[in-house]
């Protein structure tokens, strides 16, 4: 839980859409321990989408109290910011088909994997 | 073959047969009871009718006044005729004369007319033209009143009667008893082909609807519950009707329990993720491992309390009291310690974990500042409602050592204000008079 792997988030400004306090605090922790900037953890949606054009990249609950994400994911897909889901469930329901190729984690998603995850998709959004 | 493995399909071809054959033995039963009668009348329409002839014929022999004449007459008349036999009568019914196709000839069978002649003469004397009468042999017997000219009746007996009898009775009711036994045999033949037709026809039809019901409750045991129910209002069609309603409810049921798994392997990751936060926060915040233990497990005592109420109340909503009282109860028993006061309120089933959460952490931040860490140190907790949909909890320490704002935010604090402001939409305030901690938690009841 320490930043005792090689991935260095440093300068990257993460956007954090998560619902749920304590996980939200953990990747909050985690991601911060990487050298990243986290904007949020944002709780709605609207919130959310009012700063879709600060992050670098973003990381997005697909469920939100009283809604989902989905309107953000594709906010982000037009200001081209790259972002992946955590999400709970194992096969997401009512996921729109246009989002269907969006990178998915299943929660508990382990602060290593966290940090890795954010760092491969920065990675991909580089190469093009 | 037992009622029990009577197969429905056969029962309705049994009774159009059995309904035939009944149809057949009762047509057949009503014509042989009316056969005597009709054969009789037939028989006597068509002896009138040459009785009258042969009558005739008398009657204009008797004109020549010659006694011979006429019995002659009477002879060839009724053999020309084909008649069995015939008679003269005198005026008291007595037989003068008569003859048989047997014994053609002069040959008189009085015994064969005499046991009717005096029922034939109480006939003759009653109004009316023609009386018949049969005998114990079956023949029928009757007299044609034959007109006599007053100046002749010396010649001959003073009253004429012709008597006919035929003795073909008999075969004339066998016949129409085989006559009767053929109409109803081709009478039957069409009805019973007609039967046997339907019978059939039923028999298809209901194999084919039972075949129907048997594949669509195979196809709702292999999953597929859009079943196509029966048309028509039988019997079938009823149980048809009855199994895709069955079938819709085990779809139903069968997508619930789909959900409730997503749901609950949802809940469970989701729990793990919030015990691996728990696990990382209280870490960041704790200096010893023996720190750590204590805080981590009391929290992860506090998340299982919450959870227990939650599965109890079927995760419906636990009652507020309910929850205050688990999540205290390891610090404090409601005593004089830990006073509760409030209406009865059912808190939303996604609030319970944070606020259970919330309430431990007050709970243990006064076990070790504040109301629980004196012996003397006690606790009220009440709640009221603010409207239909929020209420507000008082959280007031009293009888602790004197409280001073914390310099810097602990994690206890950090975690009540994130998990009641941002995870539950929530308001929290918390004030530090001398007198104890105070704390106030506005909570939607809105799921």
């Amino acid at each position: 839980m320490n930043r005792d792997d090689d991935c260095s988030l440093e300068g990257v400004r993460v956007l954090l859409v998560e619902d749920s306090m304590l996980p939200a605090m953990a990747m909050k922790r985690a991601l911060e321990g990487a050298g990243a900037t986290v904007l949020g953890p944002h709780t709605n949606a609207a919130d959310a989408l009012a700063a879709v054009e600060l992050g670098d990249v973003a990381i997005l609950d697909i469920h939100l109290r009283g809604g989902d994400s989905f309107a953000v994911a594709k906010a982000l897909t037009t200001a081209a910011v790259p972002f992946f889901f955590v999400t709970g469930y194992s096969d997401p329901p009512d996921l729109p088909p246009e989002l269907a190729d969006v990178k998915r984690f299943t929660k508990p998603l382990l602060p290593s994997s966290l940090r890795r995850a954010v760092q491969e998709l920065i990675r991909s959004a580089e190469r093009p | 073959m037992g009622l029990r493995s009577l197969s429905l399909r056969n029962v309705v071809p049994i009774a159009f047969i059995g309904s035939a054959l009944a149809l057949a033995i009762f047509s057949f039963a009503w014509r042989i009871a009316w056969l005597d009668e009709e054969v009789e009348n037939r028989i006597a329409k068509e002896a009138q009718l040459l009785m009258q002839i042969v009558a005739g014929d008398v009657e204009s022999s008797l004109r020549t006044g010659d006694p011979l004449h006429a019995r002659a007459m009477i002879i060839r008349s009724s053999a020309d005729r084909e008649l069995d036999g015939a008679a003269l009568f005198d005026a008291d019914g007595r037989v003068v004369f008569a003859t048989t196709l047997t014994s053609v000839g002069d040959r008189i069978e009085e015994t064969r007319f005499a046991p009717v002649s005096d029922r034939l003469a109480a006939a003759r004397a009653a109004p009316g033209n023609l009386t018949w009468v049969s005998d114990d042999r079956g023949s029928l017997f009757t007299t044609h009143p034959v007109l006599l000219r007053r100046e002749r009746s010396d010649l001959l007996p003073s009253e004429v009667g012709v008597l006919v009898l035929r003795h073909d009775l008999v075969a004339a009711k066998a016949a129409g008893f085989d006559d009767a036994a053929t109409d109803v045999l081709f009478g039957l033949l069409p009805v019973g082909l007609i039967g046997l037709a339907i019978a059939l026809f039923f028999h298809t039809y209901l194999t084919r609807r039972a075949q129907a019901l048997v594949q669509a409750t195979d196809r709702i045991a292999g999953g597929e519950y859009e079943v196509e129910p029966l048309s028509g209002a039988d019997e079938l069609a009823l149980i048809s009707r009855a199994i895709a309603r069955m079938a819709g409810e085990i779809e139903r049921q069968r997508r619930r329990e789909k959900l409730m798994v997503a749901e609950l392997d949802h809940r469970v990751k989701n729990s793990l993720a919030v015990v691996l936060a728990l696990a990382g926060e209280t870490l960041a915040d704790t200096d010893s491992p023996e720190e750590f233990a204590a805080a981590f497990e009391g929290r992860i005592q506090s998340l299982a309390l919450a959870h227990e109420a939650l599965a109890a109340s079927r995760w419906e909503g636990v009652a507020l009291d309910e929850l205050v009282r688990r999540t205290l109860d390891p610090v404090a028993r409601e005593g004089p310690r830990l006073q509760l006061e409030g209406p009865p309120v059912v808190l939303p089933p996604e609030a319970t974990v944070p606020l259970g959460l919330a309430l431990h952490e007050l709970a243990t931040n006064a076990t070790k500042y504040g109301a629980f860490s004196r012996d003397e140190g006690s606790v009220e907790v009440r709640w009221s409602r603010l409207d239909d949909a929020r209420v507000q909890l008082h959280w007031r320490e009293s009888g602790g050592p004197a409280v001073t704002p914390p310099k810097e935010l602990g994690l206890g604090t950090a975690l009540i204000r994130g998990l009641i402001e941002e995870e539950l939409g929530g308001q929290v305030t918390i004030r530090y008079p001398g007198s104890g901690l105070r704390c106030e938690i506005t909570l939607s009841l809105e799921e």
